[in-house]
């Protein structure tokens, strides 16, 4: 009888110890943008919190909807923990109370931040920016496109040219090469005629145009030869010539769209406290320079920059060098007319 | 009647898993109730209500604000943002923040409408609340039109909506289209292969029926995805057009009508290779040979006895090819590009990113609709058809 | 009597042309997904093991296979359990509506599968189900089971009702009756509707991608999500093993065949 209750403790001991194990080592659900982006994450940021914390991460990725996070939220059945929104979803999930508030405590002094890399429920993931560039084979020696109107002219730079399948960003290029300068941007795109000026601009590109919808695809496309020039995200292609020894090239002068996306917590999320305590620990600078370091990107806190080396933070779209010809995406326009434009955007490239 | 119970379960099952969550979401297409219901007082009111210079009068904006601040303190004030947004652009942040303010107290002011448009000049603008006063009922139209290329314009008339934007009778057209072609095609191409297969030996028509049918056994996504990989730039077969030296420079054959026709072929071929044979194999070869010995050329027995008997084959092939390619949806989203995606595709889009899931719904019951027509009318044909053989 | 060979060796040539426009591109990938290189590209420049191994190192890809084999073997033995008594409730039994009730059952079979993708996601999320197998597992069993049912009944056709009752005079009751009598005899209906059932639920990738998320993913939601990023090798990798998986199974199906012939071959002798 004596070795049977023992046992019967020793099991129960063993059963109960087995699940607090299991709890601390519950993963943490951190959805980011896929590709590269969640492999530089996963190899600068989230390997080191694991090795630290003993606290696994599970990598999802989206496009970015919050109206998911809202279906989620609003059927209680939330599988999302930590999520990285562009910053205009940022506006709308907290201004709804989908995602928690961070205190100072969490985040640090706000002081210490990059104007714009701060929210009231989120943190800088990443400052990214959408530029132009194109294969330095096919056009050697500075004989390549300047500009966004050579971007559009198709006898002087002959080929096809890769654009991001959506509306936002490419109607930004169109107006570009249509002559809008980047401070008039969204003074113009706020009109419908704007709406329609840009649309025109991509009836006449539209026979030379090869979508992308991944930047892999993207790269792909450039690789391949299908297309001379494109538009892309900033640290892909400085990742391509920097490791893979890839011929493109930035052109950062013919003027280019930044924008930042936030790490918030979703309020209601099974690993809710989790999520705070992983983006304080992100909130050190140390730890968020891992992804700097490994992508060119840049993110919130001033200190993290300068843990950057010299000459990879030179590829940062924020670097003193590229800042001058940089727009910030207008987040309050994105907001209203993000779906109608997608939606309209979608309907003009099925034609 | 114990035999009747034994059925009982799985039609159980099926209707609990199956029938009702489509139903479910098939009936947010007529669907208002997160619009009326976010804004009972404000319908009522603007219903009985006398505008004052464009604008309704105090009452209604009293009533608007007691909704509003409802709707946050529910946290449904995101789902109406965004349904208003889909109607009126530019209105999204208005609502949300309107609705912060009014469950905050800060919009208890008499008059309540001065001040609030005092604080949320959005509030002055006529076509807002032209569209209010429209989400009378539970239900709307709005999705349906919209599915159709239409749209309830001034004065609630129905009109057709600007260029820009129509487009889903266009993409309905072309699903039919790419269903129509591929079925067309994978009856030619099955035919002789169906005849080769139940004329040959033994042996060989085995072989040859286990190579048609062993595609069936491999998942449709793979088969997808392995013709991007043979169809690409520098995939095998643009290798061989160039070691031909037939072309020159590698030829864009993925992400095209081309590759997207090539992909649908191949998927859906044994499917109808399958029912011309089953057909093929009843019809005794003696008919043929008897037309053959009165004299009449192989291709016009051929015509005249073979083909009117395996007719049933090739229409209930043709059935199942064309209904299943109306659904299609991974093979266009991963071999087509963006002129030959299919109405399945717009309903993943419009559900999973714009998540403006009534005209998700919409259009799944358009795509519904079409396919039981199409149904119907092969059903018809058949009968017709066998009518006439037993006549 | 020329015309007619001729015409016998048009016919041929052209059967293997089109079976090799069916079969070539399932075995041109065997080689490609072989190469050494980071991209795909024909002629294969170099061979190695790399991108197999790289599949088995990379967790995702075990654990998408993991889950998959437990959704898919959940779903066929759901669909056995849903799916036999019916068909023979169906087969046999003499009751109004069985019209009405094959229409219900079939209707999966019609709807596409982007609604049911859609419809099982929202329906599931309000029952707080979303990334649970669960989920998955329920709604492929009702993609299955129709076609678990129509070959079980087939396979009733030919099933002689006097062994029933024979069975039954003998004092079997009607548990050992159906596990000792009539399973037996329907095996090779069941075996092959299960394996259909297996592969339905194995290969399914839409239902899958509204419903699963994080380690949830299953393995065709893996290869769905990796090919919208980029065409790998290791892609090609995984369509080789798939397409090698399906063989297996499409061999143990024909020897199944082979097998129940014979015996019902033997039962007449």
């Amino acid at each position: 009888m004596k070795t049977y209750l023992r046992t019967i403790s020793a099991m129960a001991l063993a059963l109960s110890a087995s699940t607090l194990v299991a709890s601390a080592a519950d993963p943490i659900t951190v959805v980011g943008w896929g590709g590269t982006w969640d492999k530089a994450y996963k190899d600068g940021v989230w390997d080191k919190y694991t090795e630290q914390t003993g606290t696994p991460i599970i990598q999802e990725e989206w496009a970015g909807e919050v109206a998911k996070v809202r279906a989620q939220v609003q059927a209680g059945n939330v599988t999302y923990d930590v999520v990285s929104v562009e910053a205009p979803a940022m506006e709308i999930g907290c201004a709804e109370g989908l995602f928690l508030p961070l205190t100072p405590d969490v985040t640090g002094d706000p002081q210490n931040y990059l104007p714009g890399t701060l929210h009231e429920c989120g943190v800088a993931s990443d400052t990214w920016a959408t530029i132009m560039t194109y294969n330095t084979n096919v056009f050697k020696d500075g004989t390549g496109p300047k500009t966004w109107a050579d971007f559009w002219d198709v006898e002087k730079f002959p080929g096809k040219r890769g654009l991001y399948s959506q509306a936002q960003f490419t109607l930004e290029n169109a107006l570009m090469a249509d002559g809008v300068k980047g401070e008039d941007m969204y003074k113009v795109l706020s009109t419908p005629e704007g709406v329609d000026r840009a649309f025109a601009m991509l009836d006449k590109l539209k026979p030379n145009v090869v979508w992308w919808s991944t930047t892999t695809q993207g790269i792909q496309n450039l690789d391949s030869g299908e297309v001379v020039m494109s538009d892309a995200f900033n640290a892909r292609i400085t990742n391509e010539v920097v490791q893979e020894k890839k011929p493109y090239t930035i052109v950062w002068d013919a003027g280019f769209f930044y924008g930042t996306d936030f790490w918030a917590v979703v309020k209601g999320a099974p690993r809710e406290k989790e999520g705070v305590d992983l983006l304080k620990w992100f909130s050190i600078p140390e730890n968020q320079a891992g992804f700097s370091k490994l992508y060119a990107y840049g993110t919130g806190r001033k200190e993290a920059a300068a843990l950057i080396p010299a000459e990879w933070a030179a590829n940062l779209p924020t670097s003193d060098e590229h800042i001058k010809f940089a727009t910030a995406y207008d987040n309050d326009f994105w907001t209203e007319n993000k779906e109608a434009l997608e939606e309209r955007f979608k309907a003009w490239q099925a034609k | 009647m114990v035999l009747a119970l034994l059925v009982l379960p799985v039609v159980l099952f099926v209707v609990l898993i199956f029938l009702w969550p489509v139903a479910r979401f098939l009936a947010l297409s007529v669907d208002n109730s997160d619009m009326s219901g976010n804004l009972p007082r404000t319908i009522v009111a603007l219903s009985q209500d006398v505008p004052e210079s464009g604008l309704p009068s105090e009452a209604v904006f009293v009533a608007l604000v007691e909704d509003l601040a409802a709707a946050k303190r529910a946290g449904r004030e995101g789902v109406l943002a965004q349904l208003v947004n889909q109607r009126l652009v530019g209105t999204r942040f208005l609502i949300i923040k309107t609705a912060k303010d009014a469950a905050d107290g800060k919009l208890d002011m008499r008059p309540v409408r001065e001040s609030l448009i005092d604080r949320h000049s959005g509030w002055s603008n006529p076509a807002l609340w032209q569209e209010l006063s429209r989400q009378k009922g539970a239900f709307t139209d709005y999705y349906l039109l919209n599915s159709v290329d239409l749209m309830r314009g001034e004065d609630n008339a129905i009109a057709s909506v600007p260029p820009d934007r129509a487009v889903f009778l266009d993409v309905l057209l072309r699903t039919i289209w790419i269903s129509a072609v591929v079925t067309v095609l994978c009856a030619l191409l099955a035919l002789p292969l169906a005849q080769a297969i139940v004329s040959a030996p033994p042996t060989w028509s085995r072989l040859m029926f286990a190579l048609v049918l062993f595609p069936l056994w491999t998942s449709l996504l793979v088969r997808t995805v392995i013709w991007i990989i043979v169809l690409q730039r520098n995939g095998p077969v643009n290798a061989t057009l160039m070691g031909l030296g037939i072309v020159g420079e590698p030829l864009n054959l993925v992400y095209t009508r081309f590759s997207l026709y090539v992909a649908m072929v191949q998927v859906l071929l044994p499917m109808m290779v399958l029912s011309i044979v089953a057909v093929m194999r009843r019809v005794p070869a003696t008919y043929m040979r008897a037309a053959l010995s009165l004299g009449a050329s192989w291709l016009t027995a051929w015509r005249r006895v073979q083909l009117p008997l395996i007719l049933p084959g090739i229409l209930s092939g043709g059935a199942i090819v064309f209904v299943f390619s109306l659904g299609y949806y991974i093979t266009p989203t991963l071999v087509g590009g963006p002129t030959d995606q299919m109405v399945s595709s717009y309903i993943a889009f419009y559900t999973n990113n714009t998540l403006n899931w009534g005209l998700g719904a919409a259009l799944s019951l358009q795509l519904l609709l079409i396919l039981l027509m199409f149904a119907f009318l092969f059903l018809t044909a058949n009968a017709i058809l066998k009518r006439r053989t037993a006549a | 009597m020329n015309a007619d060979v001729f015409r016998k060796w048009l016919m041929y040539g052209y059967s293997a042309l089109l079976l090799s426009f069916i079969i070539l591109p399932l075995l041109i990938v065997v080689p490609m997904s072989l190469t050494s290189s980071n991209s795909l590209a024909f002629p294969t420049p170099g061979y190695s093991l790399r991108w197999y191994e790289e599949l088995w190192i990379d967790q995702r890809w075990p654990n998408a296979l993991w889950n998959s084999l437990v959704i898919a073997l959940s779903t066929t033995l759901l669909s056995c359990v849903l799916g036999i008594p019916a068909a023979i409730g169906l087969a046999w039994g003499n009751f109004p509506g069985k019209k009405v009730i094959y229409a219900i059952i079939a209707a999966p079979l019609v709807v596409p599968v982007v609604i049911v993708g859609v419809a099982a996601f929202s329906f599931f999320a309000t029952l707080g189900l979303v990334g649970s197998k669960l989920s998955i597992i329920l709604t492929h069993t009702a993609m299955a089971v129709p076609v678990m049912l129509t070959t079980v009944v087939a396979s009733l056709s030919t099933f002689d009702r006097t062994l029933v009752r024979a069975a039954a005079s003998l004092g079997a009751g009607t548990m050992r009756t159906f596990f000792k009598v009539i399973l037996p005899l329907i095996a090779p209906g069941v075996v092959t509707g299960a394996i259909v059932a297996f592969i339905i639920s194995f290969d399914e990738v839409v239902v899958a991608s509204f419903l699963s998320v994080g380690n949830e993913r299953t393995l065709p939601r893996m290869i769905f999500s990796g090919v919208r990023e980029s065409v790998s090798p290791a892609i090609a990798a995984v369509a080789v093993l798939l397409i090698l998986f399906s063989a297996i199974l499409l061999a143990l199906i024909g020897w199944l065949q082979v097998r129940s012939q014979r015996m019902r071959m033997r039962v007449v002798a």
